[in-house]
């Protein structure tokens, strides 16, 4: 009894202070510039929360095995004096409650995350002022055209393929992997895997299939300043698959629209 | 004891005197040469390639079965299995001395050292490929490998061998071959011809695998996946056929430790009885024996999606049929891995402890239900590949499944409480890996939830992750396992000073090399790239630093052990005191572990002797 | 306990490892039949890929249009050699090796012509690999084919031992393991039949 009532205290000590660890350090996502983001945030720190005690717990325990529980110095050997085939209550309590913890991750964050997920795509589709970006994927490249302004791929000043998206307004992104140059090659592609480290998100681009993903920018970033702003290809693609990555920015509505004016201009001239 | 059978053998020729041929390595190698030209001379005269005249993806596809038949004969297996099983004479005899490790055998004993080392084999040359990964990845650009190309069929070849031939093979077919007989109280595995063929397939499979790039870099890492695999460079047909018989090799073993466990047990060795390693050894055999067939039928498929070539996994056909597939194995493989570190746990802990193995039945289930519910989870490795509304059911059973994993750590930690905790190198090294496996376990829940998933997936989280589970959890249990029976298996025994120097060493190496992976993934670093954003680099450059020293941290156990084992202290026979059959033979064992079959009155794991029981 | 198989404890060095060779005691069986139901349940896994594969692949159903008659011409062969291979069993109770010869002698011939019609069809290019038909066409016949090898191969080891051990045959373990193969190999073609020509 006695070693259990110290384990008791040491442990909740020790998990407030790991909680308390776990505030310190919650950002976890480093940057999170789209709701989406904030929300997979979200999910990890409370996740986070929820498994700190139960780390704590068996880190005590093994720290008991090293302490408490080693065999002293003077001790001539024999067994352990203490011995009990089963714990009714300890076996009970265990698997009560790593089924409750698990079936409650499993509706908080888990469901709760997806159907957040769920009903924010729903209403961006509604809503007037969505963006759509077409976002073609192929051996080893990213190309963004912009359905809505007659924009198709999109270019920075250097020619490279360029991701340009407004803060505060919903974007679709409609993933395929062929694109307005190429036939579609039926055998030609490989799957790739849309990824903005800022965004807290990536959605694999398949082959022959169509994919959408949804995001609401939130912050204003580019990858000059900041690389967990870029488009990076997050699925092994061939050698290639290492540079398949393109800057992107997130820019002001007025800064769109200019931006927008410009592409246009280089799109009438070439 | 009935008679022994004599049998049409010349048994008139003195017993030392061994049939003379060839040392069987060097003629497995000369007849693996010659089945490999003669049936690519052979298949690329029937079948012409269009571009080059002796070699093609078809015939270089069945020299490779012919190469590897040759091995196989050449081994010893012509003499000893073939031509007797066609009724020709047996020129064969066991052979004595250190010869027999290398050459065909049917001693269990002699078989899970050959399996051993041909796994420590795999694991210096992926060891060796890790290193120069991370040698690549100190600087941000291209500089060590000079294509990426090179770099992705490292890290292929690394992940390949890491996992078929090191992951499933040290603990099941090492292990297990040596250990589950002896376990069970019997002289012999079930199919001890069987086993002794197939020991010999590892060699081949890991040398098809490592020399695979000679035939043109393949980049899709250890999944071979589709549709990449249609377009990648030739040798990725190579990675089909080393994993495959690699496979056959793990396949083998499991029907062979199934008909141990079920067929061989001494009298009273009930399942009650049974010790936690053989149930171990069942559960990832049941595994085995359903989810390797799906596999290689798979590579079967995908490598004929190569060489005919196919359509199957094209836009075409369905490009995701391959993953599924693949993941379907996949999860289950993975649990593979960790069965055997599981059951270790609960194995030596109690000995250690010198206290009675806690809810001994509730391990047992903890292992049937891993086994049963790791089925159900595959596609949690393709979240961000599937549809968002096929997601959550595979969410709920990959976090339902860490119940049962979780009977492992109650099992373990509820043996742990009130013992007397022998603190040495093997429990040690047991508490170290439960500490790894616990954050490899912990982390896995962040990966169990789509929405955190969505940016982990792909990212160094993820080899964070997977490198904690099996390096901490079983690669750290097999070294308490070598610690644990390395007077079992030589009769000596190590030094503390000397080798918890060594485990040390290593935990704290691992730790601080792949706990930076979780913080280098969450930073932005995506796998399967030598190139990366240049603000990763000053992490990645030290991150590399300690790996290196991780890899000389197992290098110099591994030294230590085979130091140990032949130049060790020598040792009494159950210097642990534990009371598993294995530790009533001598120490190291004779070929003929048990004069005299024993016979189990109790189970193995009741250390209330000349105490008084609590509750 | 079960000590027929294990090696001579005298010498262990002289193990002797004939099959066939000595007499095998109801756990000796036991331990046979298990492994080999334990290797054939393992074995079927594979086909139940093959059966989904088809479907799963191309989403839809896809019409079979391979010559049907070669391929049922090579099930009648099998179960031909099927037929042959259980006769031999009976032969083997009565001890009769001569007639154990015969029949498994024509057992390879009707097994072997089964390979060949099986295999057949994937070498003579009438079908084409590119296409949702094609593709599991191929891989379905020829993983038939390597089936109905491996019972070649079985059934010549067996002839191969009883001509050759005649006297010193303790056991026809081997008799009926070689007929079970030959029976489940029927099967699994006779249900990858049914998948590529009709369903
Ligand atoms: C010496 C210690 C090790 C180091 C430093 C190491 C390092 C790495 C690194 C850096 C990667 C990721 C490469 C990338 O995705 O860009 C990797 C991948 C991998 N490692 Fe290790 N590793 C080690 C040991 C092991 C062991 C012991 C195993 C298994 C038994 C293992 C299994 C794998 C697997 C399966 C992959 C995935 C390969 C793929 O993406 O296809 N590693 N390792
Ligand atoms: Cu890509
Ligand atoms: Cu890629």
């Amino acid at each position: 009894m006695k070693d259990a009532v110290k384990f008791g205290v040491i442990w909740v000590i020790l998990s407030a202070i790991l909680e308390w660890c776990v505030y310190l350090v919650r950002h976890m996502f480093y940057t999170t510039a789209t709701i989406q983001a904030v929300d997979g945030q979200h999910a990890a720190d409370f996740i986070f929360y929820v498994v700190t005690p139960i780390f704590a717990f068996v880190v005590l325990m093994l720290i008991f095995g090293f302490t408490q529980f080693r065999r002293r110095r003077n001790d001539k050997g024999g067994n352990s004096p203490h011995q009990f085939r089963t714990n009714r209550a300890f076996v009970g309590i265990w698997i009560g409650v790593s089924l409750v913890v698990n079936l409650f991750l499993f509706v908080h964050p888990t469901a709760s995350a997806m159907e957040n997920y769920w009903n924010q795509s729903v209403e961006y589709q509604k809503s007037p002022n969505l963006l759509v970006v077409d976002v073609y994927a192929r051996q080893w490249q990213w190309m963004y055209s912009y359905p809505q302004y007659g924009i198709a791929n999109a270019v920075n000043s250097a020619g490279n393929g360029e991701l340009v998206l407004p803060v505060d307004r919903p974007v679709q992104f409609v993933l395929r992997s062929y694109d307005f140059n190429h036939y579609y090659d039926v055998e030609a592609d490989v799957i790739h895997s849309f990824w903005i480290p800022a965004f807290g998100w990536k959605t694999d681009v398949i082959p022959g299939e169509t994919r959408y993903e949804y995001a609401y920018p939130t912050e204003l970033g580019s990858t000059a300043e900041n690389q967990m702003f870029r488009v990076q290809c997050a699925e092994v693609c061939g050698p290639g698959h290492p540079y398949m990555y393109t800057g992107m920015k997130v820019v002001t509505a007025s800064q769109f629209s200019a931006w927008i004016q410009k592409q246009k201009k280089l799109q009438s001239s070439s | 004891m009935s008679s022994i059978p004599q049998t049409g053998v010349d048994t008139g020729r003195p017993l030392t005197r061994r049939y003379k041929r060839m040392a069987p390595v060097l003629r497995g190698l000369l007849w693996a040469l010659i089945g490999y030209m003669v049936v690519d001379m052979i298949v690329a005269f029937l079948d012409p390639g269009p571009t080059h005249s002796l070699f093609n993806l078809v015939s270089l596809t069945f020299a490779w079965v012919g190469g590897v038949v040759g091995w196989t004969l050449g081994i010893g297996t012509w003499e000893s299995v073939v031509r007797p099983a066609f009724g020709y004479p047996m020129k064969w005899k066991e052979t004595v001395g250190w010869r027999r490790y290398f050459e065909y055998s049917t001693n269990h004993k002699v078989i899970g050292i050959q399996y051993m080392v041909s796994s420590l084999g795999g694991f210096i040359i992926a060891g060796t490929a890790a290193m120069l990964m991370r040698l690549q990845l100190m600087d941000d650009r291209m500089w060590f490998f000079p294509y990426s190309k090179y770099y992705l069929v490292t890290v292929g070849i690394h992940g390949t061998i890491m996992m078929f031939s090191v992951a499933t093979v040290f603990m099941v077919g090492g292990l297990g071959n040596y250990l589950i007989p002896m376990m069970v109280g019997s002289n012999t595995s079930a199919f001890s011809r069987l086993s002794g063929v197939s020991v010999w397939f590892v060699p081949a499979g890991i040398l098809t695998v490592a020399f695979s790039p000679l035939l043109g870099a393949w980049t899709t890492g250890w999944r071979g996946y589709e549709p990449l695999a249609s377009q990648d460079g030739s040798g990725i047909i190579y990675y089909y056929l080393g994993v495959f018989i690699l496979l056959m090799s793990s396949l083998i073993v499991a029907a062979n430790l199934v008909a141990t466990i079920v067929f061989r047990r001494a009298p009273g060795l009930t399942w009650n009885r049974l010790p936690m390693y053989a149930w171990g050894m069942l559960a990832v055999s049941f595994l085995n024996l359903i989810w390797i067939p799906e596999i290689m039928m798979t590579f079967v498929m995908a490598l004929l999606d190569k060489i005919v070539p196919l359509p199957m996994f094209q836009s075409t056909g369905s490009p995701l049929v391959y993953l599924q597939m693949f993941w379907l194995f996949g999860h289950p493989e993975v649990y593979i891995v960790v069965v055997p570190a599981l059951a270790l746990w609960m194995e030596i802990i109690p000995v250690m402890g010198r206290k009675t193995l806690f809810a001994r039945q509730w391990g047992v289930i903890g292992l049937v239900f891993v086994m049963l519910l790791s089925g159900m989870v595959w596609a949690h490795h393709l979240f961000p590949t599937q549809q968002n509304a096929t997601i959550l059911p595979f969410s709920f059973f990959t976090e339902m499944i860490s119940i049962p994993t979780g009977f492992a750590f109650m099992v373990s930690i509820g043996t742990m409480w009130k013992s007397k905790m022998r603190l040495n190198t093997p429990s040690i090294l047991i508490m170290m890996s439960m500490f790894n496996f616990l954050i490899g376990g912990l982390t896995g829940v962040f990966l169990a939830d789509p929405a955190v998933n969505m940016q982990l997936h792909d990212t160094f989280f993820v080899v964070g992750h997977f490198h904690y589970t099996i390096i901490g959890g079983m690669v750290f249990s097999s070294f308490a396992a070598m610690y644990y029976y390395l007077p079992k298996f030589s009769g000596r025994m190590y030094n503390e000073k000397w080798a918890q120097l060594g485990v040390y060493w290593i935990f704290l190496a691992f730790n601080a090399t792949f706990f930076q992976f979780f913080i280098l993934g969450l930073r932005g670093m995506n796998r399967w790239v030598p190139v990366y954003p240049a603000y990763l680099r000053a992490q990645n450059f030290e991150v590399s630093i300690f790996a290196f020293l991780l890899g000389f941290g197992f290098l110099y156990n591994i030294i230590y052990i085979i130091y140990v084992w032949r130049r060790g202290e020598k040792v009494d026979e159950n210097p642990w005191q534990s009371k598993t059959l294995e530790w009533t033979t001598s120490s190291p064992p004779a070929d003929i572990s048990f004069e005299e079959i024993p016979t189990v009155t109790e189970g193995f794991y009741d250390y209330s002797d000349g105490v008084s029981t609590e509750s | 306990m079960s000590t027929n198989i294990e090696p001579n404890f005298e010498n262990p060095t002289e193990r002797v490892l004939y099959p066939m060779q000595y007499e095998l005691d109801k756990e000796e069986q036991m331990r046979l039949r298990g492994g080999l139901t334990l290797w054939l349940i393992s074995m079927s896994i594979p086909m139940v890929l093959l059966y989904e594969l088809r479907y799963v692949i191309s989403g839809k159903y896809v019409a079979p249009n391979a010559n049907w008659l070669l391929g049922l011409l090579g099930l009648v062969a099998m179960v031909i050699a099927g037929l042959l291979t259980s006769a031999a069993v009976r032969s083997a109770k009565r001890h009769n090796q001569r007639a154990i010869l015969i029949q498994t002698g024509w057992a390879f011939w009707f097994a072997l012509a089964a390979m060949v019609l099986v295999g057949w069809q994937v070498c003579d290019r009438t079908i084409n690999p590119i296409s949702h038909f094609g593709e599991m066409f191929f891989v379905c016949q020829g993983t038939g084919a390597f089936y109905i090898l491996t019972t070649i191969i079985a059934v010549l080891a067996l002839r191969g031992r009883v001509k050759r051990l005649a006297g010193s045959i303790k056991n026809y373990w081997g008799a009926s393991a070689t007929n079970a193969f030959v029976w489940y190999v029927c099967v699994f073609w006779a249900l990858l039949y049914l998948l590529i020509y009709w369903l």
